[in-house]
């Protein structure tokens, strides 16, 4: 399991920085159009992801404690 | 009846949160001139054109533009042309002498009026210290929005990123400190229920410290590490006292999940933990309150001002600043109480 997010973890860094490498124009352009709005959107986008990361977590932990509470 | 009583903070940090975001994304931001072409003026006939955001030029016949130093209207624009409706094109008569070379342009329209200091320079002129009005403008009352986000240099759009990426840290110092507070608890109880709470809530802190680091480094990259010549630094991290802060106090508290796991024995592992968990914390208020306040940070409200001093926060902001803090920290409780009716349930089915 740790494995398998420290793996993915690394591939989206290794993606990012690609990216970054490589953007310079077409991405950061975005972020600088119309009055920087896109910083706000990525900004609760993070926001977003973390909380759903906080709800599938809490839900592996239940249907743990549901497999074993059926034993 | 029982029901309400229980959750009644759920709602309310639901319906807060519903506010933050309708206010965040619905409220425009205020009128302004973003920049000048050329903005660098000789003695003499200048044709300057404007850029402005959120403006409305066309079919507005009551415009005024002046120039002015220290409050003294000093060159009055003529000749004012809409061209479209965020682009004006205007005449200044720059005079030979005047008091500064650097000039605040201030603007009316019947839509909103602005004042962007420092936007125009003036070169070749003499400097006076003469400090009179040279010309009159003719000040239109403009019904301006009740409602708009104020526009500032660099920050623009970015400014609504106060009720997402702040109230992270304020959600995080609260959760913290309710890991610190329940570790006292447990060391005068030696109860392990409280350690779990402690724990738990060190977890939810850090997940909202990861997401305010997130965040503010977006949120860094695209206004401060462009715009600032004092940090070197052009990337993803600015060398900024609150930002190295926070970094410590996140590897702080993930040093401790690493102290807890490293520990076998159960009150054990809670003891110890409980009293690096107090040290944490105050580490934590060390780090993120008083340090940036000792010596100069980017931040708003470092450098030996109080937060949120009376000239940071506009009068706007303050309306679904302190909301969204609220709603956010209610929030962030919720989350951590559903980890500890998880943990409890968990406790109660290993005891049977």
């Amino acid at each position: 399991m740790i494995k398998k997010t420290t793996l993915l973890l690394l591939s989206f860094i290794a993606f990012i920085s690609n990216v970054s490498l490589a953007q310079d124009n077409a991405i950061e352009q975005t972020f600088h159009e119309s009055g920087k709005i896109n910083v706000v959107v990525a900004v609760v986008m993070v926001i977003f992801i973390g909380i759903i990361f906080y709800l599938i977590k809490l839900e592996k932990k239940i249907s743990k404690l549901e497999k074993n509470s059926d034993k | 009846m029982n029901s309400i009583k229980k959750h009644w903070w759920k709602a309310l940090a639901v319906v807060l949160l519903l506010y933050t975001f309708a206010f965040s994304f619905l409220v425009p931001l205020s009128s302004t001139i973003k920049s000048a072409s050329p903005s660098s003026l000789e003695v003499g006939k200048n044709a300057v054109v404007l850029i402005g955001y959120n403006t409305e030029f066309e079919a507005d016949e009551n415009i005024s533009i002046s120039l002015e130093y220290d409050h003294k209207t000093l060159v009055c624009g003529t000749e004012i042309k809409q061209i479209n409706a965020n682009q004006i094109s205007v005449n200044f008569n720059i005079p030979d002498s005047l008091p500064s070379k650097i000039l605040h342009l201030r603007m009316s329209t019947s839509n909103f009026s602005s004042f962007s200091p420092e936007l125009i320079k003036a070169f070749g002129i003499t400097e006076n210290q003469d400090t009179s009005n040279l010309c009159i403008v003719n000040a239109y009352n403009s019904s301006a929005d009740i409602l708009d986000i104020p526009n500032r240099l660099q920050l623009n759009e970015t400014i609504r990123n106060l009720m997402f990426h702040v109230p992270m840290w304020f959600t995080m110092m609260v959760i913290l400190f309710i890991s610190f507070f329940y570790s006292i608890k447990y060391l005068n109880t030696f109860d392990i229920k409280y350690d779990i709470i402690a724990r738990e809530a060190v977890n939810i802190g850090l997940l909202f410290a990861a997401l305010g680091l997130i965040t503010g480094s977006i949120w860094a990259k695209f206004t401060w590490s462009e715009h600032t010549d004092l940090f070197t630094t052009k990337g993803w991290w600015v060398n900024d006292v609150k930002l190295n802060g926070a970094a410590i106090t996140t590897l702080i508290y993930v040093a401790y999940r690493i102290l807890r796991n490293s520990l076998q024995e159960e009150h054990q592992k809670a003891k110890i933990s409980a009293v690096y968990n107090i040290f944490a914390f105050v580490l934590m208020i060390v780090f993120l309150m008083i340090l940036p306040r000792i010596t100069d940070s980017l931040h708003p409200g470092n450098g030996g001002n109080p937060a949120f001093g009376k000239y940071d926060l506009d009068s706007t902001l303050r309306m679904v600043f302190y909301p969204a803090v609220i709603g956010w920290i209610l929030l962030g409780i919720w989350m951590l109480s559903l980890k500890k009716r998880f943990f409890n349930l968990e406790n109660k089915l290993e005891n049977d």
